[in-house]
């Protein structure tokens, strides 16, 4: 029944041979050339039969020219009979020898006729016999009448043609008559045979052509479709591909290249599909990536930028919270003190669960939380509904909340606190989970860490400021306390050395003026310290004003000079022409190359001092060398600190406070200069300083 | 007449100093021993200068020199600040104050009398 009726079926009948011809197990190439093949074959056979039937039309059209041709011939020998009668009737009406030769002539030529038909129809031999055997009698019977009329016998002779002649006549005629009706009827025959048999070929042929062209169709259809078909299936795969869907396969029944090839594109499917999954895999946990290392940087930044604990912590737990996939999050402190946990930020829980786990002191014997820092592990619980959960536990509980991961903030040998994520779902948390819990874990004890580092500088900070306003107060103080007896001292002493209480004794004089000299230095010492208490303490602001260089290595010329002639040193100074005004604090920068200057005539015992000032990129460059004792290179850096001379001996021996170089330091510094040493030992020295020439009015102490 | 130099200075070796200092020349010296008694010997010997210390008891001499500076009649004395306070803006505060000059202590009784002779010429 169902073979039946998938037979009655064209689609069918179609779609099986399409299957068939797809499930060739041949190459497309070959079912092509079978297929191109077959229509040649077709179109050549079609061409065989219309030449054969053109060969059975063109038999039939001679048979007919035969047929015309033998009734031609009958048709003459009828005429030929007439005529002779007629011949032969008029002679013997007119006697005339010429109209009886005529009669000869024409029976003469009769027999020609009857040789011609004899030729033409052979198959009609018995008639024609007849005919011959009729003819030899008429011809017999004409030529003894024509003998008679010649003779002169008349009426013999047309007697006899009465009784002999026109019978013979008669049958011949009758008997040519007989051979045309037959020739006739032939004829017809054939042209019915020509019609049926010309009919017939037109149905072969054209049966013939339908059925090529049917086929071809045919073969063309199944051909084509067995290619499209799984052309068609291999581009909506592809398509379903290329939309990202890896699960389908492609049912192709084809055994050729087609086979192979939705063979390849479901190879390559299943291929893409798995890379695709694993590229989704990857990009998943790429994303996850991402969003830790993004979470953990907001909170290394909280950690780092504020040093506000709460926002810190704060920041901890929100991102704990969303990143574990949770519902919310608390971070404990603990107190070693009173060895308990508090909630110290929390996250994603509603204030009246806030306020009631904020009341709850939760000890190191609790479970969860304190198991956790006892452990020092991460400790956790899929579902507080299965088992006693502790008075903390179960207001967690009640608010709806199911799983709980705890962390501990541990550091070496003490517990900080604990980090607290809570799922309203029960269930185990991911190791990933607990790890990256760990991780904030660690940015929080961080963050308490830093918090309270920060509290501890902040409280240093604060002291250290207060012991410092101390100190400048203290030294501010000091110095004017110091300065007023020594006013006194030095008042006196120069009152008597200048003889306003009378001329001293020599000894007396020179005793008074030791005790000038050693006040002078102790003015120096007050003066310096208090300078150098002033620059730590930021108090020194430069004055700035427009100030000459060559006024300011005057000024410090001015005031070496004394000294340098009685040492017998040579002073010169050099300082280019057309230098700019200077803006700077010009007090300061006199005290800076006074100090240079000084201490190159107090240091050399013999040689030169030279003083050179010229302008270099913007700054003014001025150099005090010497040619005393040198400093050794370790020497070159400690002399600008506080307190440090190459020779504490020399120094008392020429009177130095050791504050003149750091001071000095710090003044060209506050100009944003520089200042340096260059010195073999033995070779003396050359002290450098650069200072801007223009110094911006903004310039303060450092 | 001699020029008279006012000294307002509660040290009492400073006004020794002083005293002895312009004992050579032809100064005449009036003293007093703080910014108040200062203030009210200026109005009432209207010195030709005044030297005037600035840590001083009952008015310091910031406050001193500002209300000789407000007084219409004791406006044009010169005031030259002697003072111990040698850290910076002191000397600014001073003039701020109205005095005409500067001097730190300690010092030297030569320079400060060459300051005197040069605002008494």
């Amino acid at each position: 029944m169902i073979f039946s009726a998938s037979w009655t079926n064209p689609n069918n009948i179609t779609n099986r041979l399409v299957g068939w011809v797809a499930r060739l197990p041949a190459r497309v190439q070959t079912k092509l050339l079978i297929a191109f093949l077959s229509i040649v074959g077709l179109l050549i056979v079609l061409g065989a039969v219309g030449l054969q039937v053109l060969s059975g039309v063109n038999d039939q059209t001679n048979e007919l020219i035969k047929l015309q041709r033998r009734i031609a011939a009958y048709r003459q020998v009828q005429h030929d009979t007439t005529n002779q009668l007629y011949s032969i009737s008029t002679a013997l009406l007119l006697q005339d020898d010429r109209m009886l030769d005529a009669a000869l002539r024409q029976l003469s030529q009769f027999g020609y006729d009857l040789d011609r038909m004899e030729f033409v129809a052979e198959s009609e031999a018995a008639v024609l016999g007849q005919v011959r055997q009729e003819y030899d009698r008429f011809t017999a019977g004409v030529t003894h009448v024509v003998e008679l009329i010649r003779a002169g016998r008349t009426d013999e002779a047309r007697k006899v043609q009465q009784a002999e002649i026109m019978p013979l006549a008669d049958r011949l005629e009758r008997l040519t008559n007989q051979l045309v009706n037959i020739a006739e009827a032939d004829m017809v025959t054939a042209i019915e045979t020509t019609k049926g048999a010309y009919g017939t070929s037109r149905l072969i042929v054209v049966s013939f052509a339908v059925g090529s062209i049917l086929l071809a169709l045919a073969l063309g259809y199944i051909i084509s479709w067995s290619l499209i078909e799984p052309v068609k299936k291999i581009e909506t795969r592809l398509r379903q591909i290329a939309a990202g869907d890896f699960a389908q396969q492609v049912a192709v029944v084809n055994r050729d290249e087609l086979g192979v090839l939705a063979g390849n594109v479901n190879q390559t499917s299943e291929q893409l599909g798995r890379l695709y999954q694993e590229v989704q895999a990857r990009t998943a946990e790429l994303a996850r990536s991402v969003g830790e290392l993004e979470a953990l940087g907001e909170v290394s930044k909280a950690v780092n930028s504020t040093l506000d604990l709460d926002t810190v912590l704060q920041t901890i737990v929100a991102k704990a919270v969303q990143l574990s996939d949770t519902d919310a999050g608390t971070i404990y402190v603990f107190s070693s003190t009173r060895q308990q946990f508090r909630s110290r930020a929390t996250y994603g829980m509603g204030d009246e669960l806030i306020a009631a786990i904020s009341d709850q002191a939760i000890g190191l014997n609790d479970p969860g939380i304190g198991d956790a820092a006892r452990r020092r592990a991460p400790v956790q619980v899929p579902d507080l509904s299965e088992g006693t959960p502790s008075p903390a536990q179960k207001i967690v509980l009640d608010a709806g909340y199911r799983g709980v991961l705890v962390v501990p903030l541990l550091r070496p040998n003490k517990i900080v606190g604990a980090l607290v994520v809570r799922r309203r779902n029960p269930g185990e948390f991911d190791q990933q989970i607990v790890h990256l819990m760990e991780t904030f874990a660690a940015q929080s004890v961080l963050a308490i860490q830093n918090a309270k580092l920060f509290r501890e500088i902040e409280e240093k900070g604060r002291e250290l400021e207060a012991a410092s306003r101390h100190k400048s107060q203290f030294l501010a103080n000091m110095s004017h306390e110091l300065r007023t007896p020594l006013n006194s001292v030095l008042g006196f002493t120069e009152l008597l050395v200048d003889g306003i209480y009378g001329e001293l004794p020599d000894k007396a004089k020179t005793t008074v003026e030791r005790v000038q000299a050693n006040g002078r230095h102790l003015l120096g010492l007050i003066n310096d310290v208090l300078d150098l208490s002033k620059i730590e303490a930021g108090q020194l602001t430069l004055a700035l004003e427009d100030y000459s260089v060559g006024q300011i290595v005057r000024s410090a010329v001015t005031a070496v000079e004394p000294l340098a002639r009685s040492k017998g040193l040579s002073l010169a100074a050099t300082v280019a022409e057309n230098l700019p005004l200077g803006r700077g604090d010009e007090r300061r920068l006199t005290q800076v190359l006074l100090n240079l200057a000084g201490n190159a005539v107090k240091f050399t015992e013999r040689g030169a001092i030279d003083i050179l000032a010229d302008a270099v990129d913007g700054h003014f460059e001025i150099i005090v060398r010497d040619t005393g004792p040198g400093i050794a290179p370790t020497d070159q850096v400690l002399i600008f600190d506080e307190f440090q001379q190459v020779d504490n001996s020399s120094t008392r021996q020429k009177g130095g406070t050791g504050l003149g170089l750091a001071i000095s330091k710090r003044i060209v510094e506050m100009h944003g200069g520089t200042i340096g040493v260059e010195s073999v030992p033995g070779s003396g020295s050359t002290f450098r300083m650069k200072i801007p020439i223009r110094v911006g009015e903004d310039v303060k102490a450092a | 007449m001699s020029k008279r130099i006012l000294m307002v200075e509660d040290t009492e070796d400073n006004r020794q100093i002083v005293r002895d200092l312009i004992a050579t020349t032809e100064y005449e010296l009036i003293e007093a021993a703080d910014g108040a008694a200062g203030v009210a010997a200026a109005a009432a010997e209207k010195p030709d200068l005044i030297l005037m210390d600035i840590q001083l008891p009952v008015m310091d001499g910031y406050d001193a020199a500002r209300r000789i500076k407000a007084d219409p009649a004791l406006r044009h004395i010169p005031i030259i600040a002697v003072t111990s306070y040698a850290l910076s803006g002191d000397e600014a505060k001073a003039l701020a104050a109205g005095c005409d000059g500067y001097i730190a202590k300690p010092f030297s009784p030569r320079q400060l009398l060459a300051k005197i002779r040069e605002l008494l010429s």
